[in-house]
């Protein structure tokens, strides 16, 4: 596994986690009140995300702006290491003023959402918790299929191999749409209504379900005979989104981004 | 519609079996919740579920039931064999008639060889054209469906990539990427392994060009490979004597098992003397596979598949179905297509990449009583009678109106 693709994973399948779940999560409310600020992050080779709190709310997309705090990792094995906790080296090239507030930023919500993610017991046995963490593991799920397919060795050709199809996946408590379109230019990502109808539409019925199947831990078999999991449409493509979503797991966990 | 005892019997399934359902029944491959899960009995070509609702049968078991549950004298012969013992110390005298009667049937064949399921032939199939050629490499089609054992499981799990290290995919029919294959692994190839047509699931059914099995045969001659076919599901149903003279393939190896006892368990493989000896060195054995009683249900289902030319009345009967069906179709608006031989059809809803349509149609005439899989090629049987296919499509004149609704609702 490269570290580009690592890299890759962090920028633009955990980092869009933030946006989501800063969104749903009352432990946000502090990060939230804090000043305007921006931090793009960039690594060689790979498109930057932003993360960017501004009016209350939080906002994680891919186009740096010039009054941002830009943090320059010189390799991709770098941008990893500090999403993993250790020693890494990140250049302010731009925005060094903003390098506190923004360094403060990334830490508290990184902190906060690793906490949700990785915290599968948590996500089991409490409900509340588990409407927190099923959007965020979600959107990581999705997003990371969509990074995955383009950026992994074997990506490009598995991509051909499904053609110009798209997913949804849906859970209806908490309710939350997500979609994965594999155009043939690039595989997008997005949430709620996708783009066009779906190829395959994937939903959840109730929260222990989808929790399980975050971890990889469902009988989806059973799940679909009992109904609690409904696919219409073109399973296969389905359950190979899902090998995929499982090998960006393996990938990811556990380490999850704190700057 | 209510699948209330199959839904409370899966519930129980689920808590004790993984997957509640597994493999091919399994409710998942289906439209979940739209279609029965458990069987309760069967007669002809017709099923009663565990709710009691009775449908009209084009899965036919899957394949097996090629003459309909509970065919008088195919359960007459298996009765009598089970009355004088099962699973004696040594196979019954019924095992040589069985071998002498396939041998005597299929052109090709100098012998013959019994186990219980497809993948337990395909696979040692596999093992005996490693044995006759001292060399590795497999090719098979992508896609196709050859059992659930470690080297063609469409399944995921428990796989490692040394099971598919000597496996090489090519596309159906087509010749120069086979060839290519042969070429590259010059000296290497054991088996190239293939149906008689395409089936794959979840998509339609091909037929094989006569370049494609001319190719396929010449290939195999001249690189020293064995063919193996993989007749396991449409064995005597297009052909009383196996499917490869339909196609013209010169198989050396093929594998029967669906349509081979109704519905009884046992699967048969047949070769050719050069590669008997080596046949012989390849282990081969089940703690049931002797069991006399399917191997009576074999003699008297071959007997009845010659005796009655089975494949020209599936033939026959099959495009009275697919014909009908199709011009249902069209009489509802509702674009149809059908591929596949009339005997083996699969007909899906026209324009539908994401099957959700197809599923929406299988949905609806399981509500009125036809049983049709969204996603694999279907079956005629014997017990399909004139009457019984126009009462289907009587059924299905009803179902076509609500599929269309709920097509507008999309």
């Amino acid at each position: 596994m490269s570290a580009r693709l690592h890299a890759a994973l962090h920028l633009h399948a955990v980092f869009p986690a933030l946006g989501v779940l800063a969104a749903r999560d009352p432990a946000f409310a502090d990060i939230l009140a804090g000043p305007d600020t921006a931090v793009t992050l960039q690594a060689p080779g790979l498109v930057p995300a932003r993360i960017a709190r501004a009016g209350g709310q939080l906002r994680v997309t891919r186009q740096a702006r010039p009054d941002d705090l830009r943090l320059l990792f010189p390799t991709c094995g770098q941008l990893v290491r500090a999403c993993s906790h250790r020693f890494a080296l990140a250049l302010p090239v731009a925005g060094w003023t903003r390098l506190g507030s923004g360094r403060r930023l990334l830490e508290t919500a990184g902190a906060r959402l690793e906490t949700v993610l990785t915290d599968r017991a948590a996500a089991r046995s409490d409900a509340d918790f588990a409407r927190l963490h099923v959007p965020a593991a979600l959107t990581v799920a999705v997003a990371g299929a969509a990074v995955w397919l383009r950026h992994h060795p074997d990506g490009p050709a598995l991509h051909r191999r499904f053609g110009p199809r798209l997913a949804t996946f849906t859970t209806l408590d908490p309710e939350f749409s997500i979609w994965i379109d594999l155009a043939p230019d690039a595989p997008a990502w997005g949430l709620g209504a996708p783009p066009r109808a779906a190829d395959v539409a994937v939903r959840f019925a109730d929260l222990p379900t989808v929790v399980a199947e975050l971890a990889h831990d469902l009988d989806s078999l059973a799940a679909l005979g009992l109904g609690t999991l409904r696919i219409d449409g073109h399973l296969p493509l389905a359950e190979q989104l899902g090998l995929v979503m499982q090998r960006v797991d393996r990938i990811l966990q556990p380490a999850c981004p704190r700057a | 519609m209510s699948f209330e005892k199959s839904q409370v019997l899966f519930r129980r399934a689920a808590a004790v079996i993984p997957g509640g359902i597994y493999g091919h029944t399994t409710p998942a491959a289906t439209v979940p919740g739209a279609m029965p899960y458990f069987a309760e009995h069967g007669h002809g070509c017709r099923y009663t579920d565990v709710d009691g609702r009775d449908y009209i049968d084009f899965l036919c078991g899957y394949g097996p039931l090629v003459l309909g549950y509970h065919h008088p004298e195919v359960e007459a012969a298996a009765d009598a064999a089970r009355a004088r013992g099962a699973c004696f110390n040594h196979p019954t005298p019924l095992m040589v008639e069985l071998a002498e009667a396939l041998v005597a049937r299929i052109d090709f064949a100098d012998w013959a060889v019994f186990a219980k399921n497809g993948s337990d032939l395909t696979t040692w199939a596999v093992m005996v054209a490693r044995e006759v050629t001292g060399r590795s490499k497999i090719l098979k089609v992508a896609g196709a469906y050859h059992g659930a054992h470690a080297w063609c499981t469409p399944g995921h799990g428990g796989l490692i990539p040394e099971d598919r290290a000597h496996v090489h995919d090519f596309p159906w029919n087509d010749t120069g990427a086979l060839e290519r294959l042969f070429v590259r692994h010059r000296g290497q190839v054991a088996a190239l392994v293939l149906t008689p047509f395409h089936h794959p699931a979840y998509a339609d059914s091909e037929l094989p060009t006569p370049e494609f099995t001319a190719a396929a045969n010449r290939l195999c001659r001249e690189h020293g490979a064995l063919l193996v076919l993989d007749d396991v599901r449409c064995g005597f149903r297009l052909g009383a004597s196996g499917s490869h003279q339909r196609f013209g393939y010169e198989p050396d190896l093929s594998v029967y098992c669906k349509a081979l006892a109704n519905g009884h368990p046992i699967s048969a493989c047949v070769g050719r003397k050069e590669h008997q000896a080596a046949a012989s060195r390849v282990f081969l054995t089940g703690s049931y596979w002797n069991d006399p009683a399917p191997m009576a249900a074999a003699l008297a289902t071959l007997k009845i598949v010659a005796r009655d030319d089975l494949p020209a009345r599936l033939e026959r009967i099959g495009r009275r179905f697919v014909e009908g069906f199709l011009a249902l179709g069209e009489k509802h608006g509702v674009p149809l297509q059908a591929s596949g031989p009339f005997a083996m059809p699969y007909v899906r809803v026209a324009d539908d990449a994401s099957f959700m349509k197809t599923q929406a149609l299988c949905a609806a005439a399981a509500r009125e009583g036809v049983f049709l899989h969204p996603h694999h090629n279907g079956f005629l049987g014997a017990a399909h009678t004139e009457p019984d296919i126009d009462e289907a499509l009587a059924r299905i004149d009803r179902a076509l109106p609500h599929l269309n609704h709920s097509f507008k609702d999309d």
